[in-house]
C-alpha cells in the first residue's frame, strides 16, 4: 500500500492511475461481455465471422449453413417461392386487368386446380418429403376470398375423376385426357356461385410432363389404328399441347359469366396459345383479358402465384421458348417421337421392326426461335404473325421500361479484332407506378450468304436481369460476350474457304439491345475484315475439328434458309427405315483395341492386394486440391488393386463405394433436378428434401444471380445429407435442349436455346461446387426425346454445325465456367455409337477440346448396349448401376489402363467435393477477436509506458530528496 | 520499494494476462472426415449347378431369365426395356442372369411348368431389390397359379446394407401352392403400389423354386441369354 500511496502523493502519477484503473476496468468489462456470453460473442461472429479453421494446404472447407434437416427445408421451400416469383410470366394483360384488387372475390375455374401439376414424373419426380401448398392457399394467403362451392364441386367426383396418374417409364402415349371436367357436369349450384365471387374467374390450364415418355400427338387412343378418342377432346387429330373440348367449353363459361377472365398455365411445355390473341381460333374469347405462366412449381412454389396475382410481386420470368402458333407447322414436328404411327421410327429389317429405333434432326440449326425469326425475316412480318404468338425472350411486367445505351467497348461501326470482348451497358429507367425487375438481352446477326453457312437470323449472345427498380430510378445492366462467340461451325466447308471448322466470315455483324427476340430496342453495328478461323479451342488451346463427319453426313438435306419448302423436313418412308443386318449387328460393340488411342502394351502398376494402413503411403484425403496431373495421383493410383478399380467402376448407382483401405469414402449422389429425390418409397439416404420448381421456371427467371443462389441452397441441403453423411453428387442439372415442345421432359432442361441454358446452368453449378457438390450434368449429349431413347439405343442423326452450336453448347458453357466436376452421359447413341461410349464425345470433345477433369457417369445402365468396356476406352467412368456391372476380366494392359483413367476421373471429382471436407488442424480466432486484442495490447502498452515513465520520475524526484535527509540524521 | 514495485508489477502482469485471456477462443484440433460404413460384397446366391433336376419329387430351380418375354414391356427406375432387354446379368444371381425392369403394374412373369401328377409345392421366390425395401403382399405383388390368386402371407424383400439391388435372397411363399397334372401356370405381377418413384415397383426376379413330391418339367427358352 506505501506505493500506492506514494503514487497517490506525485500529481502525474495520480493522474495516471485517475486514468488507468477506469480505463482496465472498462476494457476487461468490455472483452470478458464480447467473449464470454455466448449471444454477443455468436452476434459478432456472425457479422463479422466466427472461428478460422486451419486446414492442410489445398483442401476446401464446406460448412452447413444449416443445423437441421427441417432448417434446411423450411429455407429451401421459402427460396423455392422467390424462384417462382421470379420465373411466373406474364404473357398477356389488357386492361391491367392484372394485378387484382387487394381482397377481390375470383372464383378458380378447372379440374386441375385442385391437383396442380407440381412436378414431372420419373427420376426426378421421385417420392419427396413435405406438403404441398395448394393454389387455394396461395390465393387465400394473397387475400383474395375465392369461391368455396366451386373449389368443392372439383374436389368431389361430380367433376369427374380428373387427371389420371402419370403414365410408366418407356410408355408411348397417345390420348393421354387433360383430365379437365367436362361442361355438361356444371350444374345450378355452380353456375349460382359465380355472382358472388365475381371480380374474376381464374381459369387453370394445366399440361404433365415425365421421364420416360413423350408428350401426345395425338389424341387417339392408340397409335395403331385404333380411332377411338375419350369424351372430352375436340377432334382425334388435335394433340396433348392444345386446349381439349372440355377445357374449351371451361373457358367459355368462364368467358360467359365473368368480365375478366385470367388464365393460369400450370404447363411443362409451351401449349398452342392462339386463343389469347386470334379471333379465329376455337377458344378466342375477348374477355380473356390476362395470362400468366407458372410453370410446374414444385412443392411450395404456387405460394408466388397470389403475390403476383395481387401485385406484391410484379412479374418478371420471360419465354424460354417460342410459343408458335401451330405446333405441327414447327420443323421438328415431322422427326421426333415415334412420327404419330406405332413403331414409325423403327428401323426396318425384312419389313419388320429389327428393334432399334432412330430419329433424324432434319432442321438442322433451325430449332425454336433460330427457326421462327429467320423465316420472319426472310417471309415477312405477316408470315411471323401467323406462325407466332410469343417469342422467345418474352414477357410482361406491371410497370414500364425504358433503355438507354450506355458505355460499350466499341463504338458504333467499328472494326471487330479476332480476340475481342464485347461489353454494353444498358441504363434502364422504371418509367411505371409500381417496382420492377426487367431482362436486357443481346442478340447478334452474323452475315449470311445463301448456299453458304447456315445461320439463325438472330442468336442470343447474353441477358441481364436488373435489380429491383423503384419507380423513377435507373438501374444499369452491362452485357458482354466475346466477338468469337459469335463463330459459325462450318462442318462442311459450306462457304468453300477450304475450312471445316469455328469461322467468323467477314461482314457487317448486327447487335440489337432487345425486349425478346422480335424486339430490339437499341441496336450496333459492327464489322469483321476478314474471315478469322478459330482452329483451336479458346480455353484450352486443343485443336477444333471435326468428330462426327459419319453422323453429319447421314440426313442427305438439311434446312435451309435460301429455301424453306424445298429443304422442309419430312418423315422417313418405310423405303427410308429400312436397314439390313451388317447395320443391325454394327449397333452391337465389339472390343477393337488396334491402332486405337487408349491402347497400351504397358501394364499399369498396380498392387496385387489391399494395402494394409501400414502400407499406403499416399492417403486419399492428401489428394484433395491437387492437379489432377499430380504426382501423388500417379502414386495414389499406383495402390488400388484391379479388383478396387472394378468395384469402383462398376458400383456407380446413386453414388460411389468405399475404398477403406485407402481412406476413400463412400458417396451419395441422388437423383435431381428438382432437389433431391429418392426414387424409393421408404429407406435410403433422401428424405425430408425439398421438391423445387421444374428448371424451365428457373430457366423463364433470366436471373444468373438466383441461379447461383439455388446452387448455393441445393448445396446446403447436400451438406446435411442424411445428417450422417453429405450428398456427394447430384444428378443435374439437365440441359438438354426443348427441341420439340412435345419432348416428355422439357420441364427437366431450361431452353430451346443452349446459351440461356448454359449461362443458367453454369451458375447453378457454380453455386453447388461452393457447397462441394459434384454436379452431374445430363444428359451427354443429343437427347431430346424420351420414345425409345434407351430401346438398344436411340440412333440419332444431326450434324456438326447443330450439335455443337446448340446441342453440346450448354455442356460446353457449363464445363468451362461451372468447372464441373461431373457429367452424366446418355442413353441415346450419336450416329449409331452410344454417347457413353463415344471416344469422339467423351474425350476428343469434352477432356481434350474443352479440358474437363473430373468423372462422367453412365445413365441407369441396365441395357446390354451400355458395355462398360467401350465406355473406359471412350472416357467414361462410373456405371450408373445397383449391383455389379463391371469392366470385363481379361486384364490386357489396355484394358487396365483405361480401367485405372476411369478410376482416377472418379477419384479426383470425390477427392475435390464436401466427401473430402477438410481436416481441420485447428482454428484461428476470428478476425473481430484479433483486433480486440491488439486494442488492449496497444492500451495496455500505453498506460504501461506512461506509468513507467512518471512513476520512474516520481522516483527520481525521491533520490534526489534522499541524501538531504541522510546528513541531517 | 523494490518490494512494492515487484509485486506491483506482478499484479499488472496477471491484470494483463487475464485481459489478454478473456479474448482467447478455444483452440481445438478437429477431424471432420467423411468416413461412412464399410462397404460388404453383397451375399449371393450360389449360382445353380449343373446337377441335373430331380426326378420323382425333390427341389427344383426356373430361371426366370428363361421364361417368355416376347411380350413384356417393362419399366425401370430411369429408363425402360422390351422383351430380351429386360434380363440382365449379374455374377450375383444363379446361372448370371435375371429380369428387371419390373417396375410397371402389370408387369406379370410367366412360368409354365409341367407336373408328372397333381401336388402340393413349396415356392420359394429368389429376389432382389432395388428399390430398398418392399413389403410383398398379394395387393403389391400378385401371385396366381392356374388363374388363381394365391393369398399368401405378407413378407417384406430387402437388399444388404450398401443398397446392392442384386443381392438375390430366397423368400418362401406360403401357404403351399397346388399343383395340377399337366402344365401348371404360375404368374408373378407387379400389382398396386408405390415403390418406384411414386409410382409401381416391382422384384428383380432370378427365379423359382418348386419343391414338391412330382416330376416337374418345362421348356425353358435358353436363346434368350445366347
Amino acid at each position: 500500500m506505501n506505493i500506492l500511496k506514494r503514487l497517490w502523493k506525485g500529481k502525474k502519477t495520480r493522474v495516471w492511475m485517475l486514468t488507468s484503473a477506469p480505463v482496465l476496468v472498462l476494457l476487461l468489462t468490455a472483452s470478458l461481455v464480447t467473449t464470454q456470453v455466448p449471444l454477443i460473442d455468436g452476434t459478432l461472429d456472425i457479422v463479422f465471422g466466427g472461428a478460422r479453421p486451419i486446414t492442410a494446404d489445398g483442401q476446401a472447407v464446406y460448412e452447413k449453413e444449416y443445423e437441421t434437416k427441417q432448417d434446411a427445408l423450411k429455407a429451401a421451400n421459402a427460396f423455392n417461392v422467390g424462384v417462382v416469383e421470379e420465373g411466373i410470366t406474364l404473357l398477356k394483360n389488357e386492361e391491367n386487368t392484372l394485378p387484382l384488387a387487394s381482397g377481390s372475390k375470383v372464383t378458380v375455374f378447372g379440374k386441375n386446380s385442385v391437383n396442380l401439376v407440381y412436378g414431372g414424373s420419373g427420376s426426378s419426380g421421385g417420392n419427396n418429403s413435405g406438403e404441398k401448398n395448394t393454389l387455394y392457399e396461395s390465393l387465400e394467403s394473397a387475400g383474395f376470398e375465392v369461391n368455396p362451392t366451386m373449389k368443392s364441386f372439383y374436389e368431389s367426383s361430380s367433376s369427374g375423376s380428373g387427371r389420371a396418374a402419370n403414365p410408366a417409364m418407356g410408355s408411348i402415349i397417345a390420348g393421354f385426357s387433360t383430365g379437365e371436367t367436362p361442361i355438361s357436369s356444371y350444374g345450378t349450384i355452380q353456375r349460382n356461385s359465380y355472382s358472388d365471387y365475381s371480380d374474376a374467374a381464374i381459369v387453370v390450364i394445366s399440361r404433365i410432363g415425365g421421364e420416360g415418355f413423350d408428350l401426345p400427338r395425338t389424341m387417339k387412343k392408340s397409335y395403331s389404328g385404333n380411332e377411338k378418342i375419350d369424351a372430352g377432346v375436340r377432334n382425334a387429330d388435335d394433340h396433348y399441347l392444345q386446349l381439349d373440348r372440355n377445357e374449351t367449353d371451361m373457358l367459355k363459361e368462364a368467358c360467359d359469366n365473368f368480365d375478366k377472365v385470367v388464365v393460369v398455365l400450370n404447363t411443362s411445355a409451351p401449349i398452342e396459345l392462339g386463343f389469347l390473341d386470334d379471333p379465329e381460333h376455337y377458344a378466342y374469347n375477348e374477355k380473356i383479358k390476362a395470362c400468366l405462366w407458372m410453370g410446374l412449381p414444385g412443392n411450395s412454389g404456387v405460394m408466388a402465384l397470389g403475390k403476383v396475382l395481387d401485385g406484391e410481386v410484379n412479374p418478371s420470368g420471360h419465354t424460354t421458348d417460342t410459343y408458335a402458333r401451330d405446333f405441327k407447322k414447327d420443323p421438328s414436328y415431322a422427326n421426333f417421337g415415334n412420327n404419330n404411327v406405332a413403331d414409325g421410327n423403327a428401323y426396318l429389317l425384312d419389313n419388320a421392326s429389327s428393334g432399334s429405333y432412330f430419329v433424324e434432326y432434319e432442321e438442322g440449326i433451325y430449332v425454336g426461335y433460330r427457326y421462327y425469326e429467320t423465316r420472319g425475316f426472310t417471309d415477312g412480318e405477316a408470315w411471323y404473325d401467323e406462325n407466332v404468338v410469343y417469342p422467345f425472350g418474352y414477357g410482361l411486367s406491371y410497370t414500364t421500361f425504358e433503355w438507354h445505351l450506355g458505355e460499350t467497348s466499341y463504338p458504333d461501326e467499328a472494326n471487330l479484332p479476332q480476340d475481342g470482348e464485347i461489353e454494353i451497358t444498358v441504363d434502364v429507367t422504371n418509367t411505371g407506378d409500381v417496382p420492377g425487375k426487367d431482362v436486357v438481352q443481346a442478340y447478334y446477326t452474323a452475315p449470311y450468304e445463301s448456299g453458304g453457312i447456315e445461320k439463325a437470323h438472330v442468336v442470343l449472345a447474353d441477358f441481364a436481369k436488373t435489380e429491383l427498380i423503384q419507380p423513377g430510378e435507373t438501374k444499369s445492366v452491362t452485357l458482354s460476350f466475346a466477338v468469337s462467340d459469335m463463330k459459325s461451325y462450318d462442318y462442311n466447308d459450306a462457304n468453300e474457304n477450304g475450312f471445316k471448322g469455328y469461322e467468323l466470315e467477314a461482314g457487317d455483324y448486327g447487335i440489337a439491345i432487345s425486349r425478346n427476340a422480335h424486339e430490339p430496342v437499341e441496336t450496333l453495328t459492327y464489322s469483321i475484315a476478314s474471315d478469322i478461323r478459330y482452329e483451336k479451342d479458346d480455353a484450352t488451346g486443343e485443336i477444333v475439328e471435326n468428330r462426327f463427319d459419319d453422323v453429319s453426313g447421314h440426313i442427305s438435306t438439311y434446312l435451309s434458309r435460301s429455301d424453306w419448302d424445298g429443304t422442309w423436313p419430312t418423315t422417313p418412308t418405310a423405303a427410308e427405315r429400312a436397314v439390313d443386318m451388317a447395320f443391325v449387328n454394327s449397333l452391337n460393340y465389339r472390343i477393337d483395341d488396334e491402332g486405337k488411342p487408349w491402347a497400351t502394351d504397358t501394364m499399369p502398376t498396380q498392387s496385387d492386394h489391399e494395402l494394409s494402413k501400414k502400407e499406403v503411403t499416399v492417403t486419399f484425403k492428401e489428394l484433395s486440391g491437387l492437379p489432377y496431373d499430380d504426382p501423388k495421383w500417379e502414386e495414389f493410383m499406383n495402390q488400388l488393386t484391379i479388383g478396387q478399380m472394378s468395384g469402383l467402376i462398376g458400383t456407380g448407382a446413386f453414388g460411389t463405394i468405399p475404398l477403406e483401405n485407402l481412406g476413400v469414402p463412400m458417396t451419395y449422389a441422388p437423383d435431381g433436378p428438382s432437389g433431391f429425390t429418392n426414387f424409393m418409397s421408404s429407406g435410403g439416404p433422401v428424405f425430408d428434401t425439398a421438391f423445387y420448381a421444374a428448371e424451365c421456371v428457373l430457366g423463364a427467371s433470366w436471373n444468373k444471380e438466383l441461379a447461383h443462389e439455388f446452387g448455393n441452397m441445393i448445396g446446403d441441403e447436400a451438406l446435411i445429407g442424411d445428417n450422417t453423411l453429405a450428398y456427394s453428387g447430384w444428378n443435374a442439372p439437365a440441359v438438354n435442349i426443348h427441341r420439340s415442345p412435345f419432348g416428355g421432359r422439357n420441364w427437366e432442361y431450361y431452353s430451346e436455346d443452349g446459351y440461356l441454358s448454359g449461362a443458367i446452368g453454369a451458375e447453378v453449378v457454380k453455386g453447388c461446387r461452393e457447397k462441394g457438390v459434384i454436379t452431374y450434368v445430363k444428359h451427354f449429349a443429343v437427347n431430346e426425346q424420351e420414345t425409345n431413347r434407351d430401346t438398344n439405343g436411340l440412333v440419332t442423326w444431326a450434324d456438326e454445325q447443330a450439335m455443337r452450336e446448340i446441342y453440346l453448347k450448354p455442356f460446353e458453357i457449363i464445363v468451362k465456367e461451372g468447372e464441373s466436376l461431373g457429367i452424366m452421359s446418355s442413353f441415346n447413341r450419336i450416329g449409331t455409337t452410344w454417347a457413353g461410349g463415344s471416344y469422339a464425345l467423351l474425350t476428343e470433345i469434352l477432356r481434350d477440346e474443352w479440358g474437363f477433369r473430373g468423372c462422367v457417369v453412365t445413365d441407369y445402365s441396365l441395357p446390354r448396349y451400355m458395355n462398360v468396356n467401350q465406355q473406359i476406352r471412350a472416357g467414361g467412368d462410373l456405371v450408373f448401376n445397383q449391383g455389379d456391372k463391371a469392366p470385363g476380366n481379361d486384364y490386357t494392359p489396355t484394358q487396365v489402363s483405361c480401367m485405372r483413367k476411369a478410376a482416377h476421373n472418379i477419384l479426383y471429382a470425390i477427392a475435390n467435393s464436401n466427401a473430402v471436407n477438410a481436416d481441420i488442424l485447428g482454428y484461428l480466432l476470428p478476425i473481430w477477436q484479433v483486433i480486440l486484442i491488439v486494442v488492449d495490447v496497444v492500451v495496455l502498452v500505453g498506460l504501461g509506458v506512461w506509468g513507467g515513465l512518471v512513476i520512474a520520475m516520481e522516483f527520481r524526484k525521491d533520490k534526489k530528496e534522499e541524501p538531504t535527509e541522510e546528513k541531517t540524521a | 520499494m523494490k518490494k512494492e514495485i515487484r509485486k506491483t508489477g506482478l499484479f499488472a502482469l496477471i491484470g494483463l494476462v487475464g485481459i489478454l485471456s478473456s479474448c482467447g477462443g478455444d483452440s481445438s484440433v478437429t477431424s471432420a472426415s467423411g468416413a461412412g460404413p464399410s462397404s460388404t460384397k453383397p451375399s449371393s446366391v450360389a449360382p445353380s449347378t449343373s446337377e441335373p433336376d430331380p426326378v420323382g419329387g425333390g427341389e427344383y430351380t426356373f430361371e426366370a431369365e428363361y421364361t417368355d418375354v416376347s411380350n413384356l414391356s417393362g419399366g425401370g427406375i430411369s429408363g425402360a426395356a422390351v422383351g430380351i432387354n429386360m434380363i440382365l446379368q449379374s455374377g450375383n444371381a444363379s446361372n448370371g442372369w435375371y429380369i428387371g425392369y419390373t417396375h410397371k403394374k402389370g408387369l406379370a412373369i410367366t412360368f409354365e411348368i409341367t407336373s408328372s401328377a397333381a401336388a402340393k409345392a413349396d415356392l420359394t421366390l429368389v429376389l432382389g431389390t432395388e428399390l430398398g425395401p418392399m413389403v410383398m403382399n398379394p395387393t403389391s405383388y400378385e401371385i396366381t397359379v392356374n388363374g388363381t390368386d394365391v393369398n399368401y402371407t405378407e413378407f417384406s424383400i430387402r437388399a444388404n446394407s450398401s443398397q446392392i439391388g442384386t443381392d438375390f435372397r430366397e423368400y418362401a411363399i406360403t401357404p403351399q401352392i397346388d399343383l395340377v397334372e399337366g402344365v401348371n401356370t404360375l404368374v408373378f405381377t407387379t400389382g398396386e403400389n408405390t415403390y418406384c418413384n411414386g409410382g409401381p415397383g416391382g422384384p428383380l426376379f432370378d427365379a423359382i423354386k418348386l419343391d414338391t413330391t412330382s416330376t416337374l418339367t418345362w421348356e425353358p427358352i435358353e436363346d434368350n441369354i445366347a
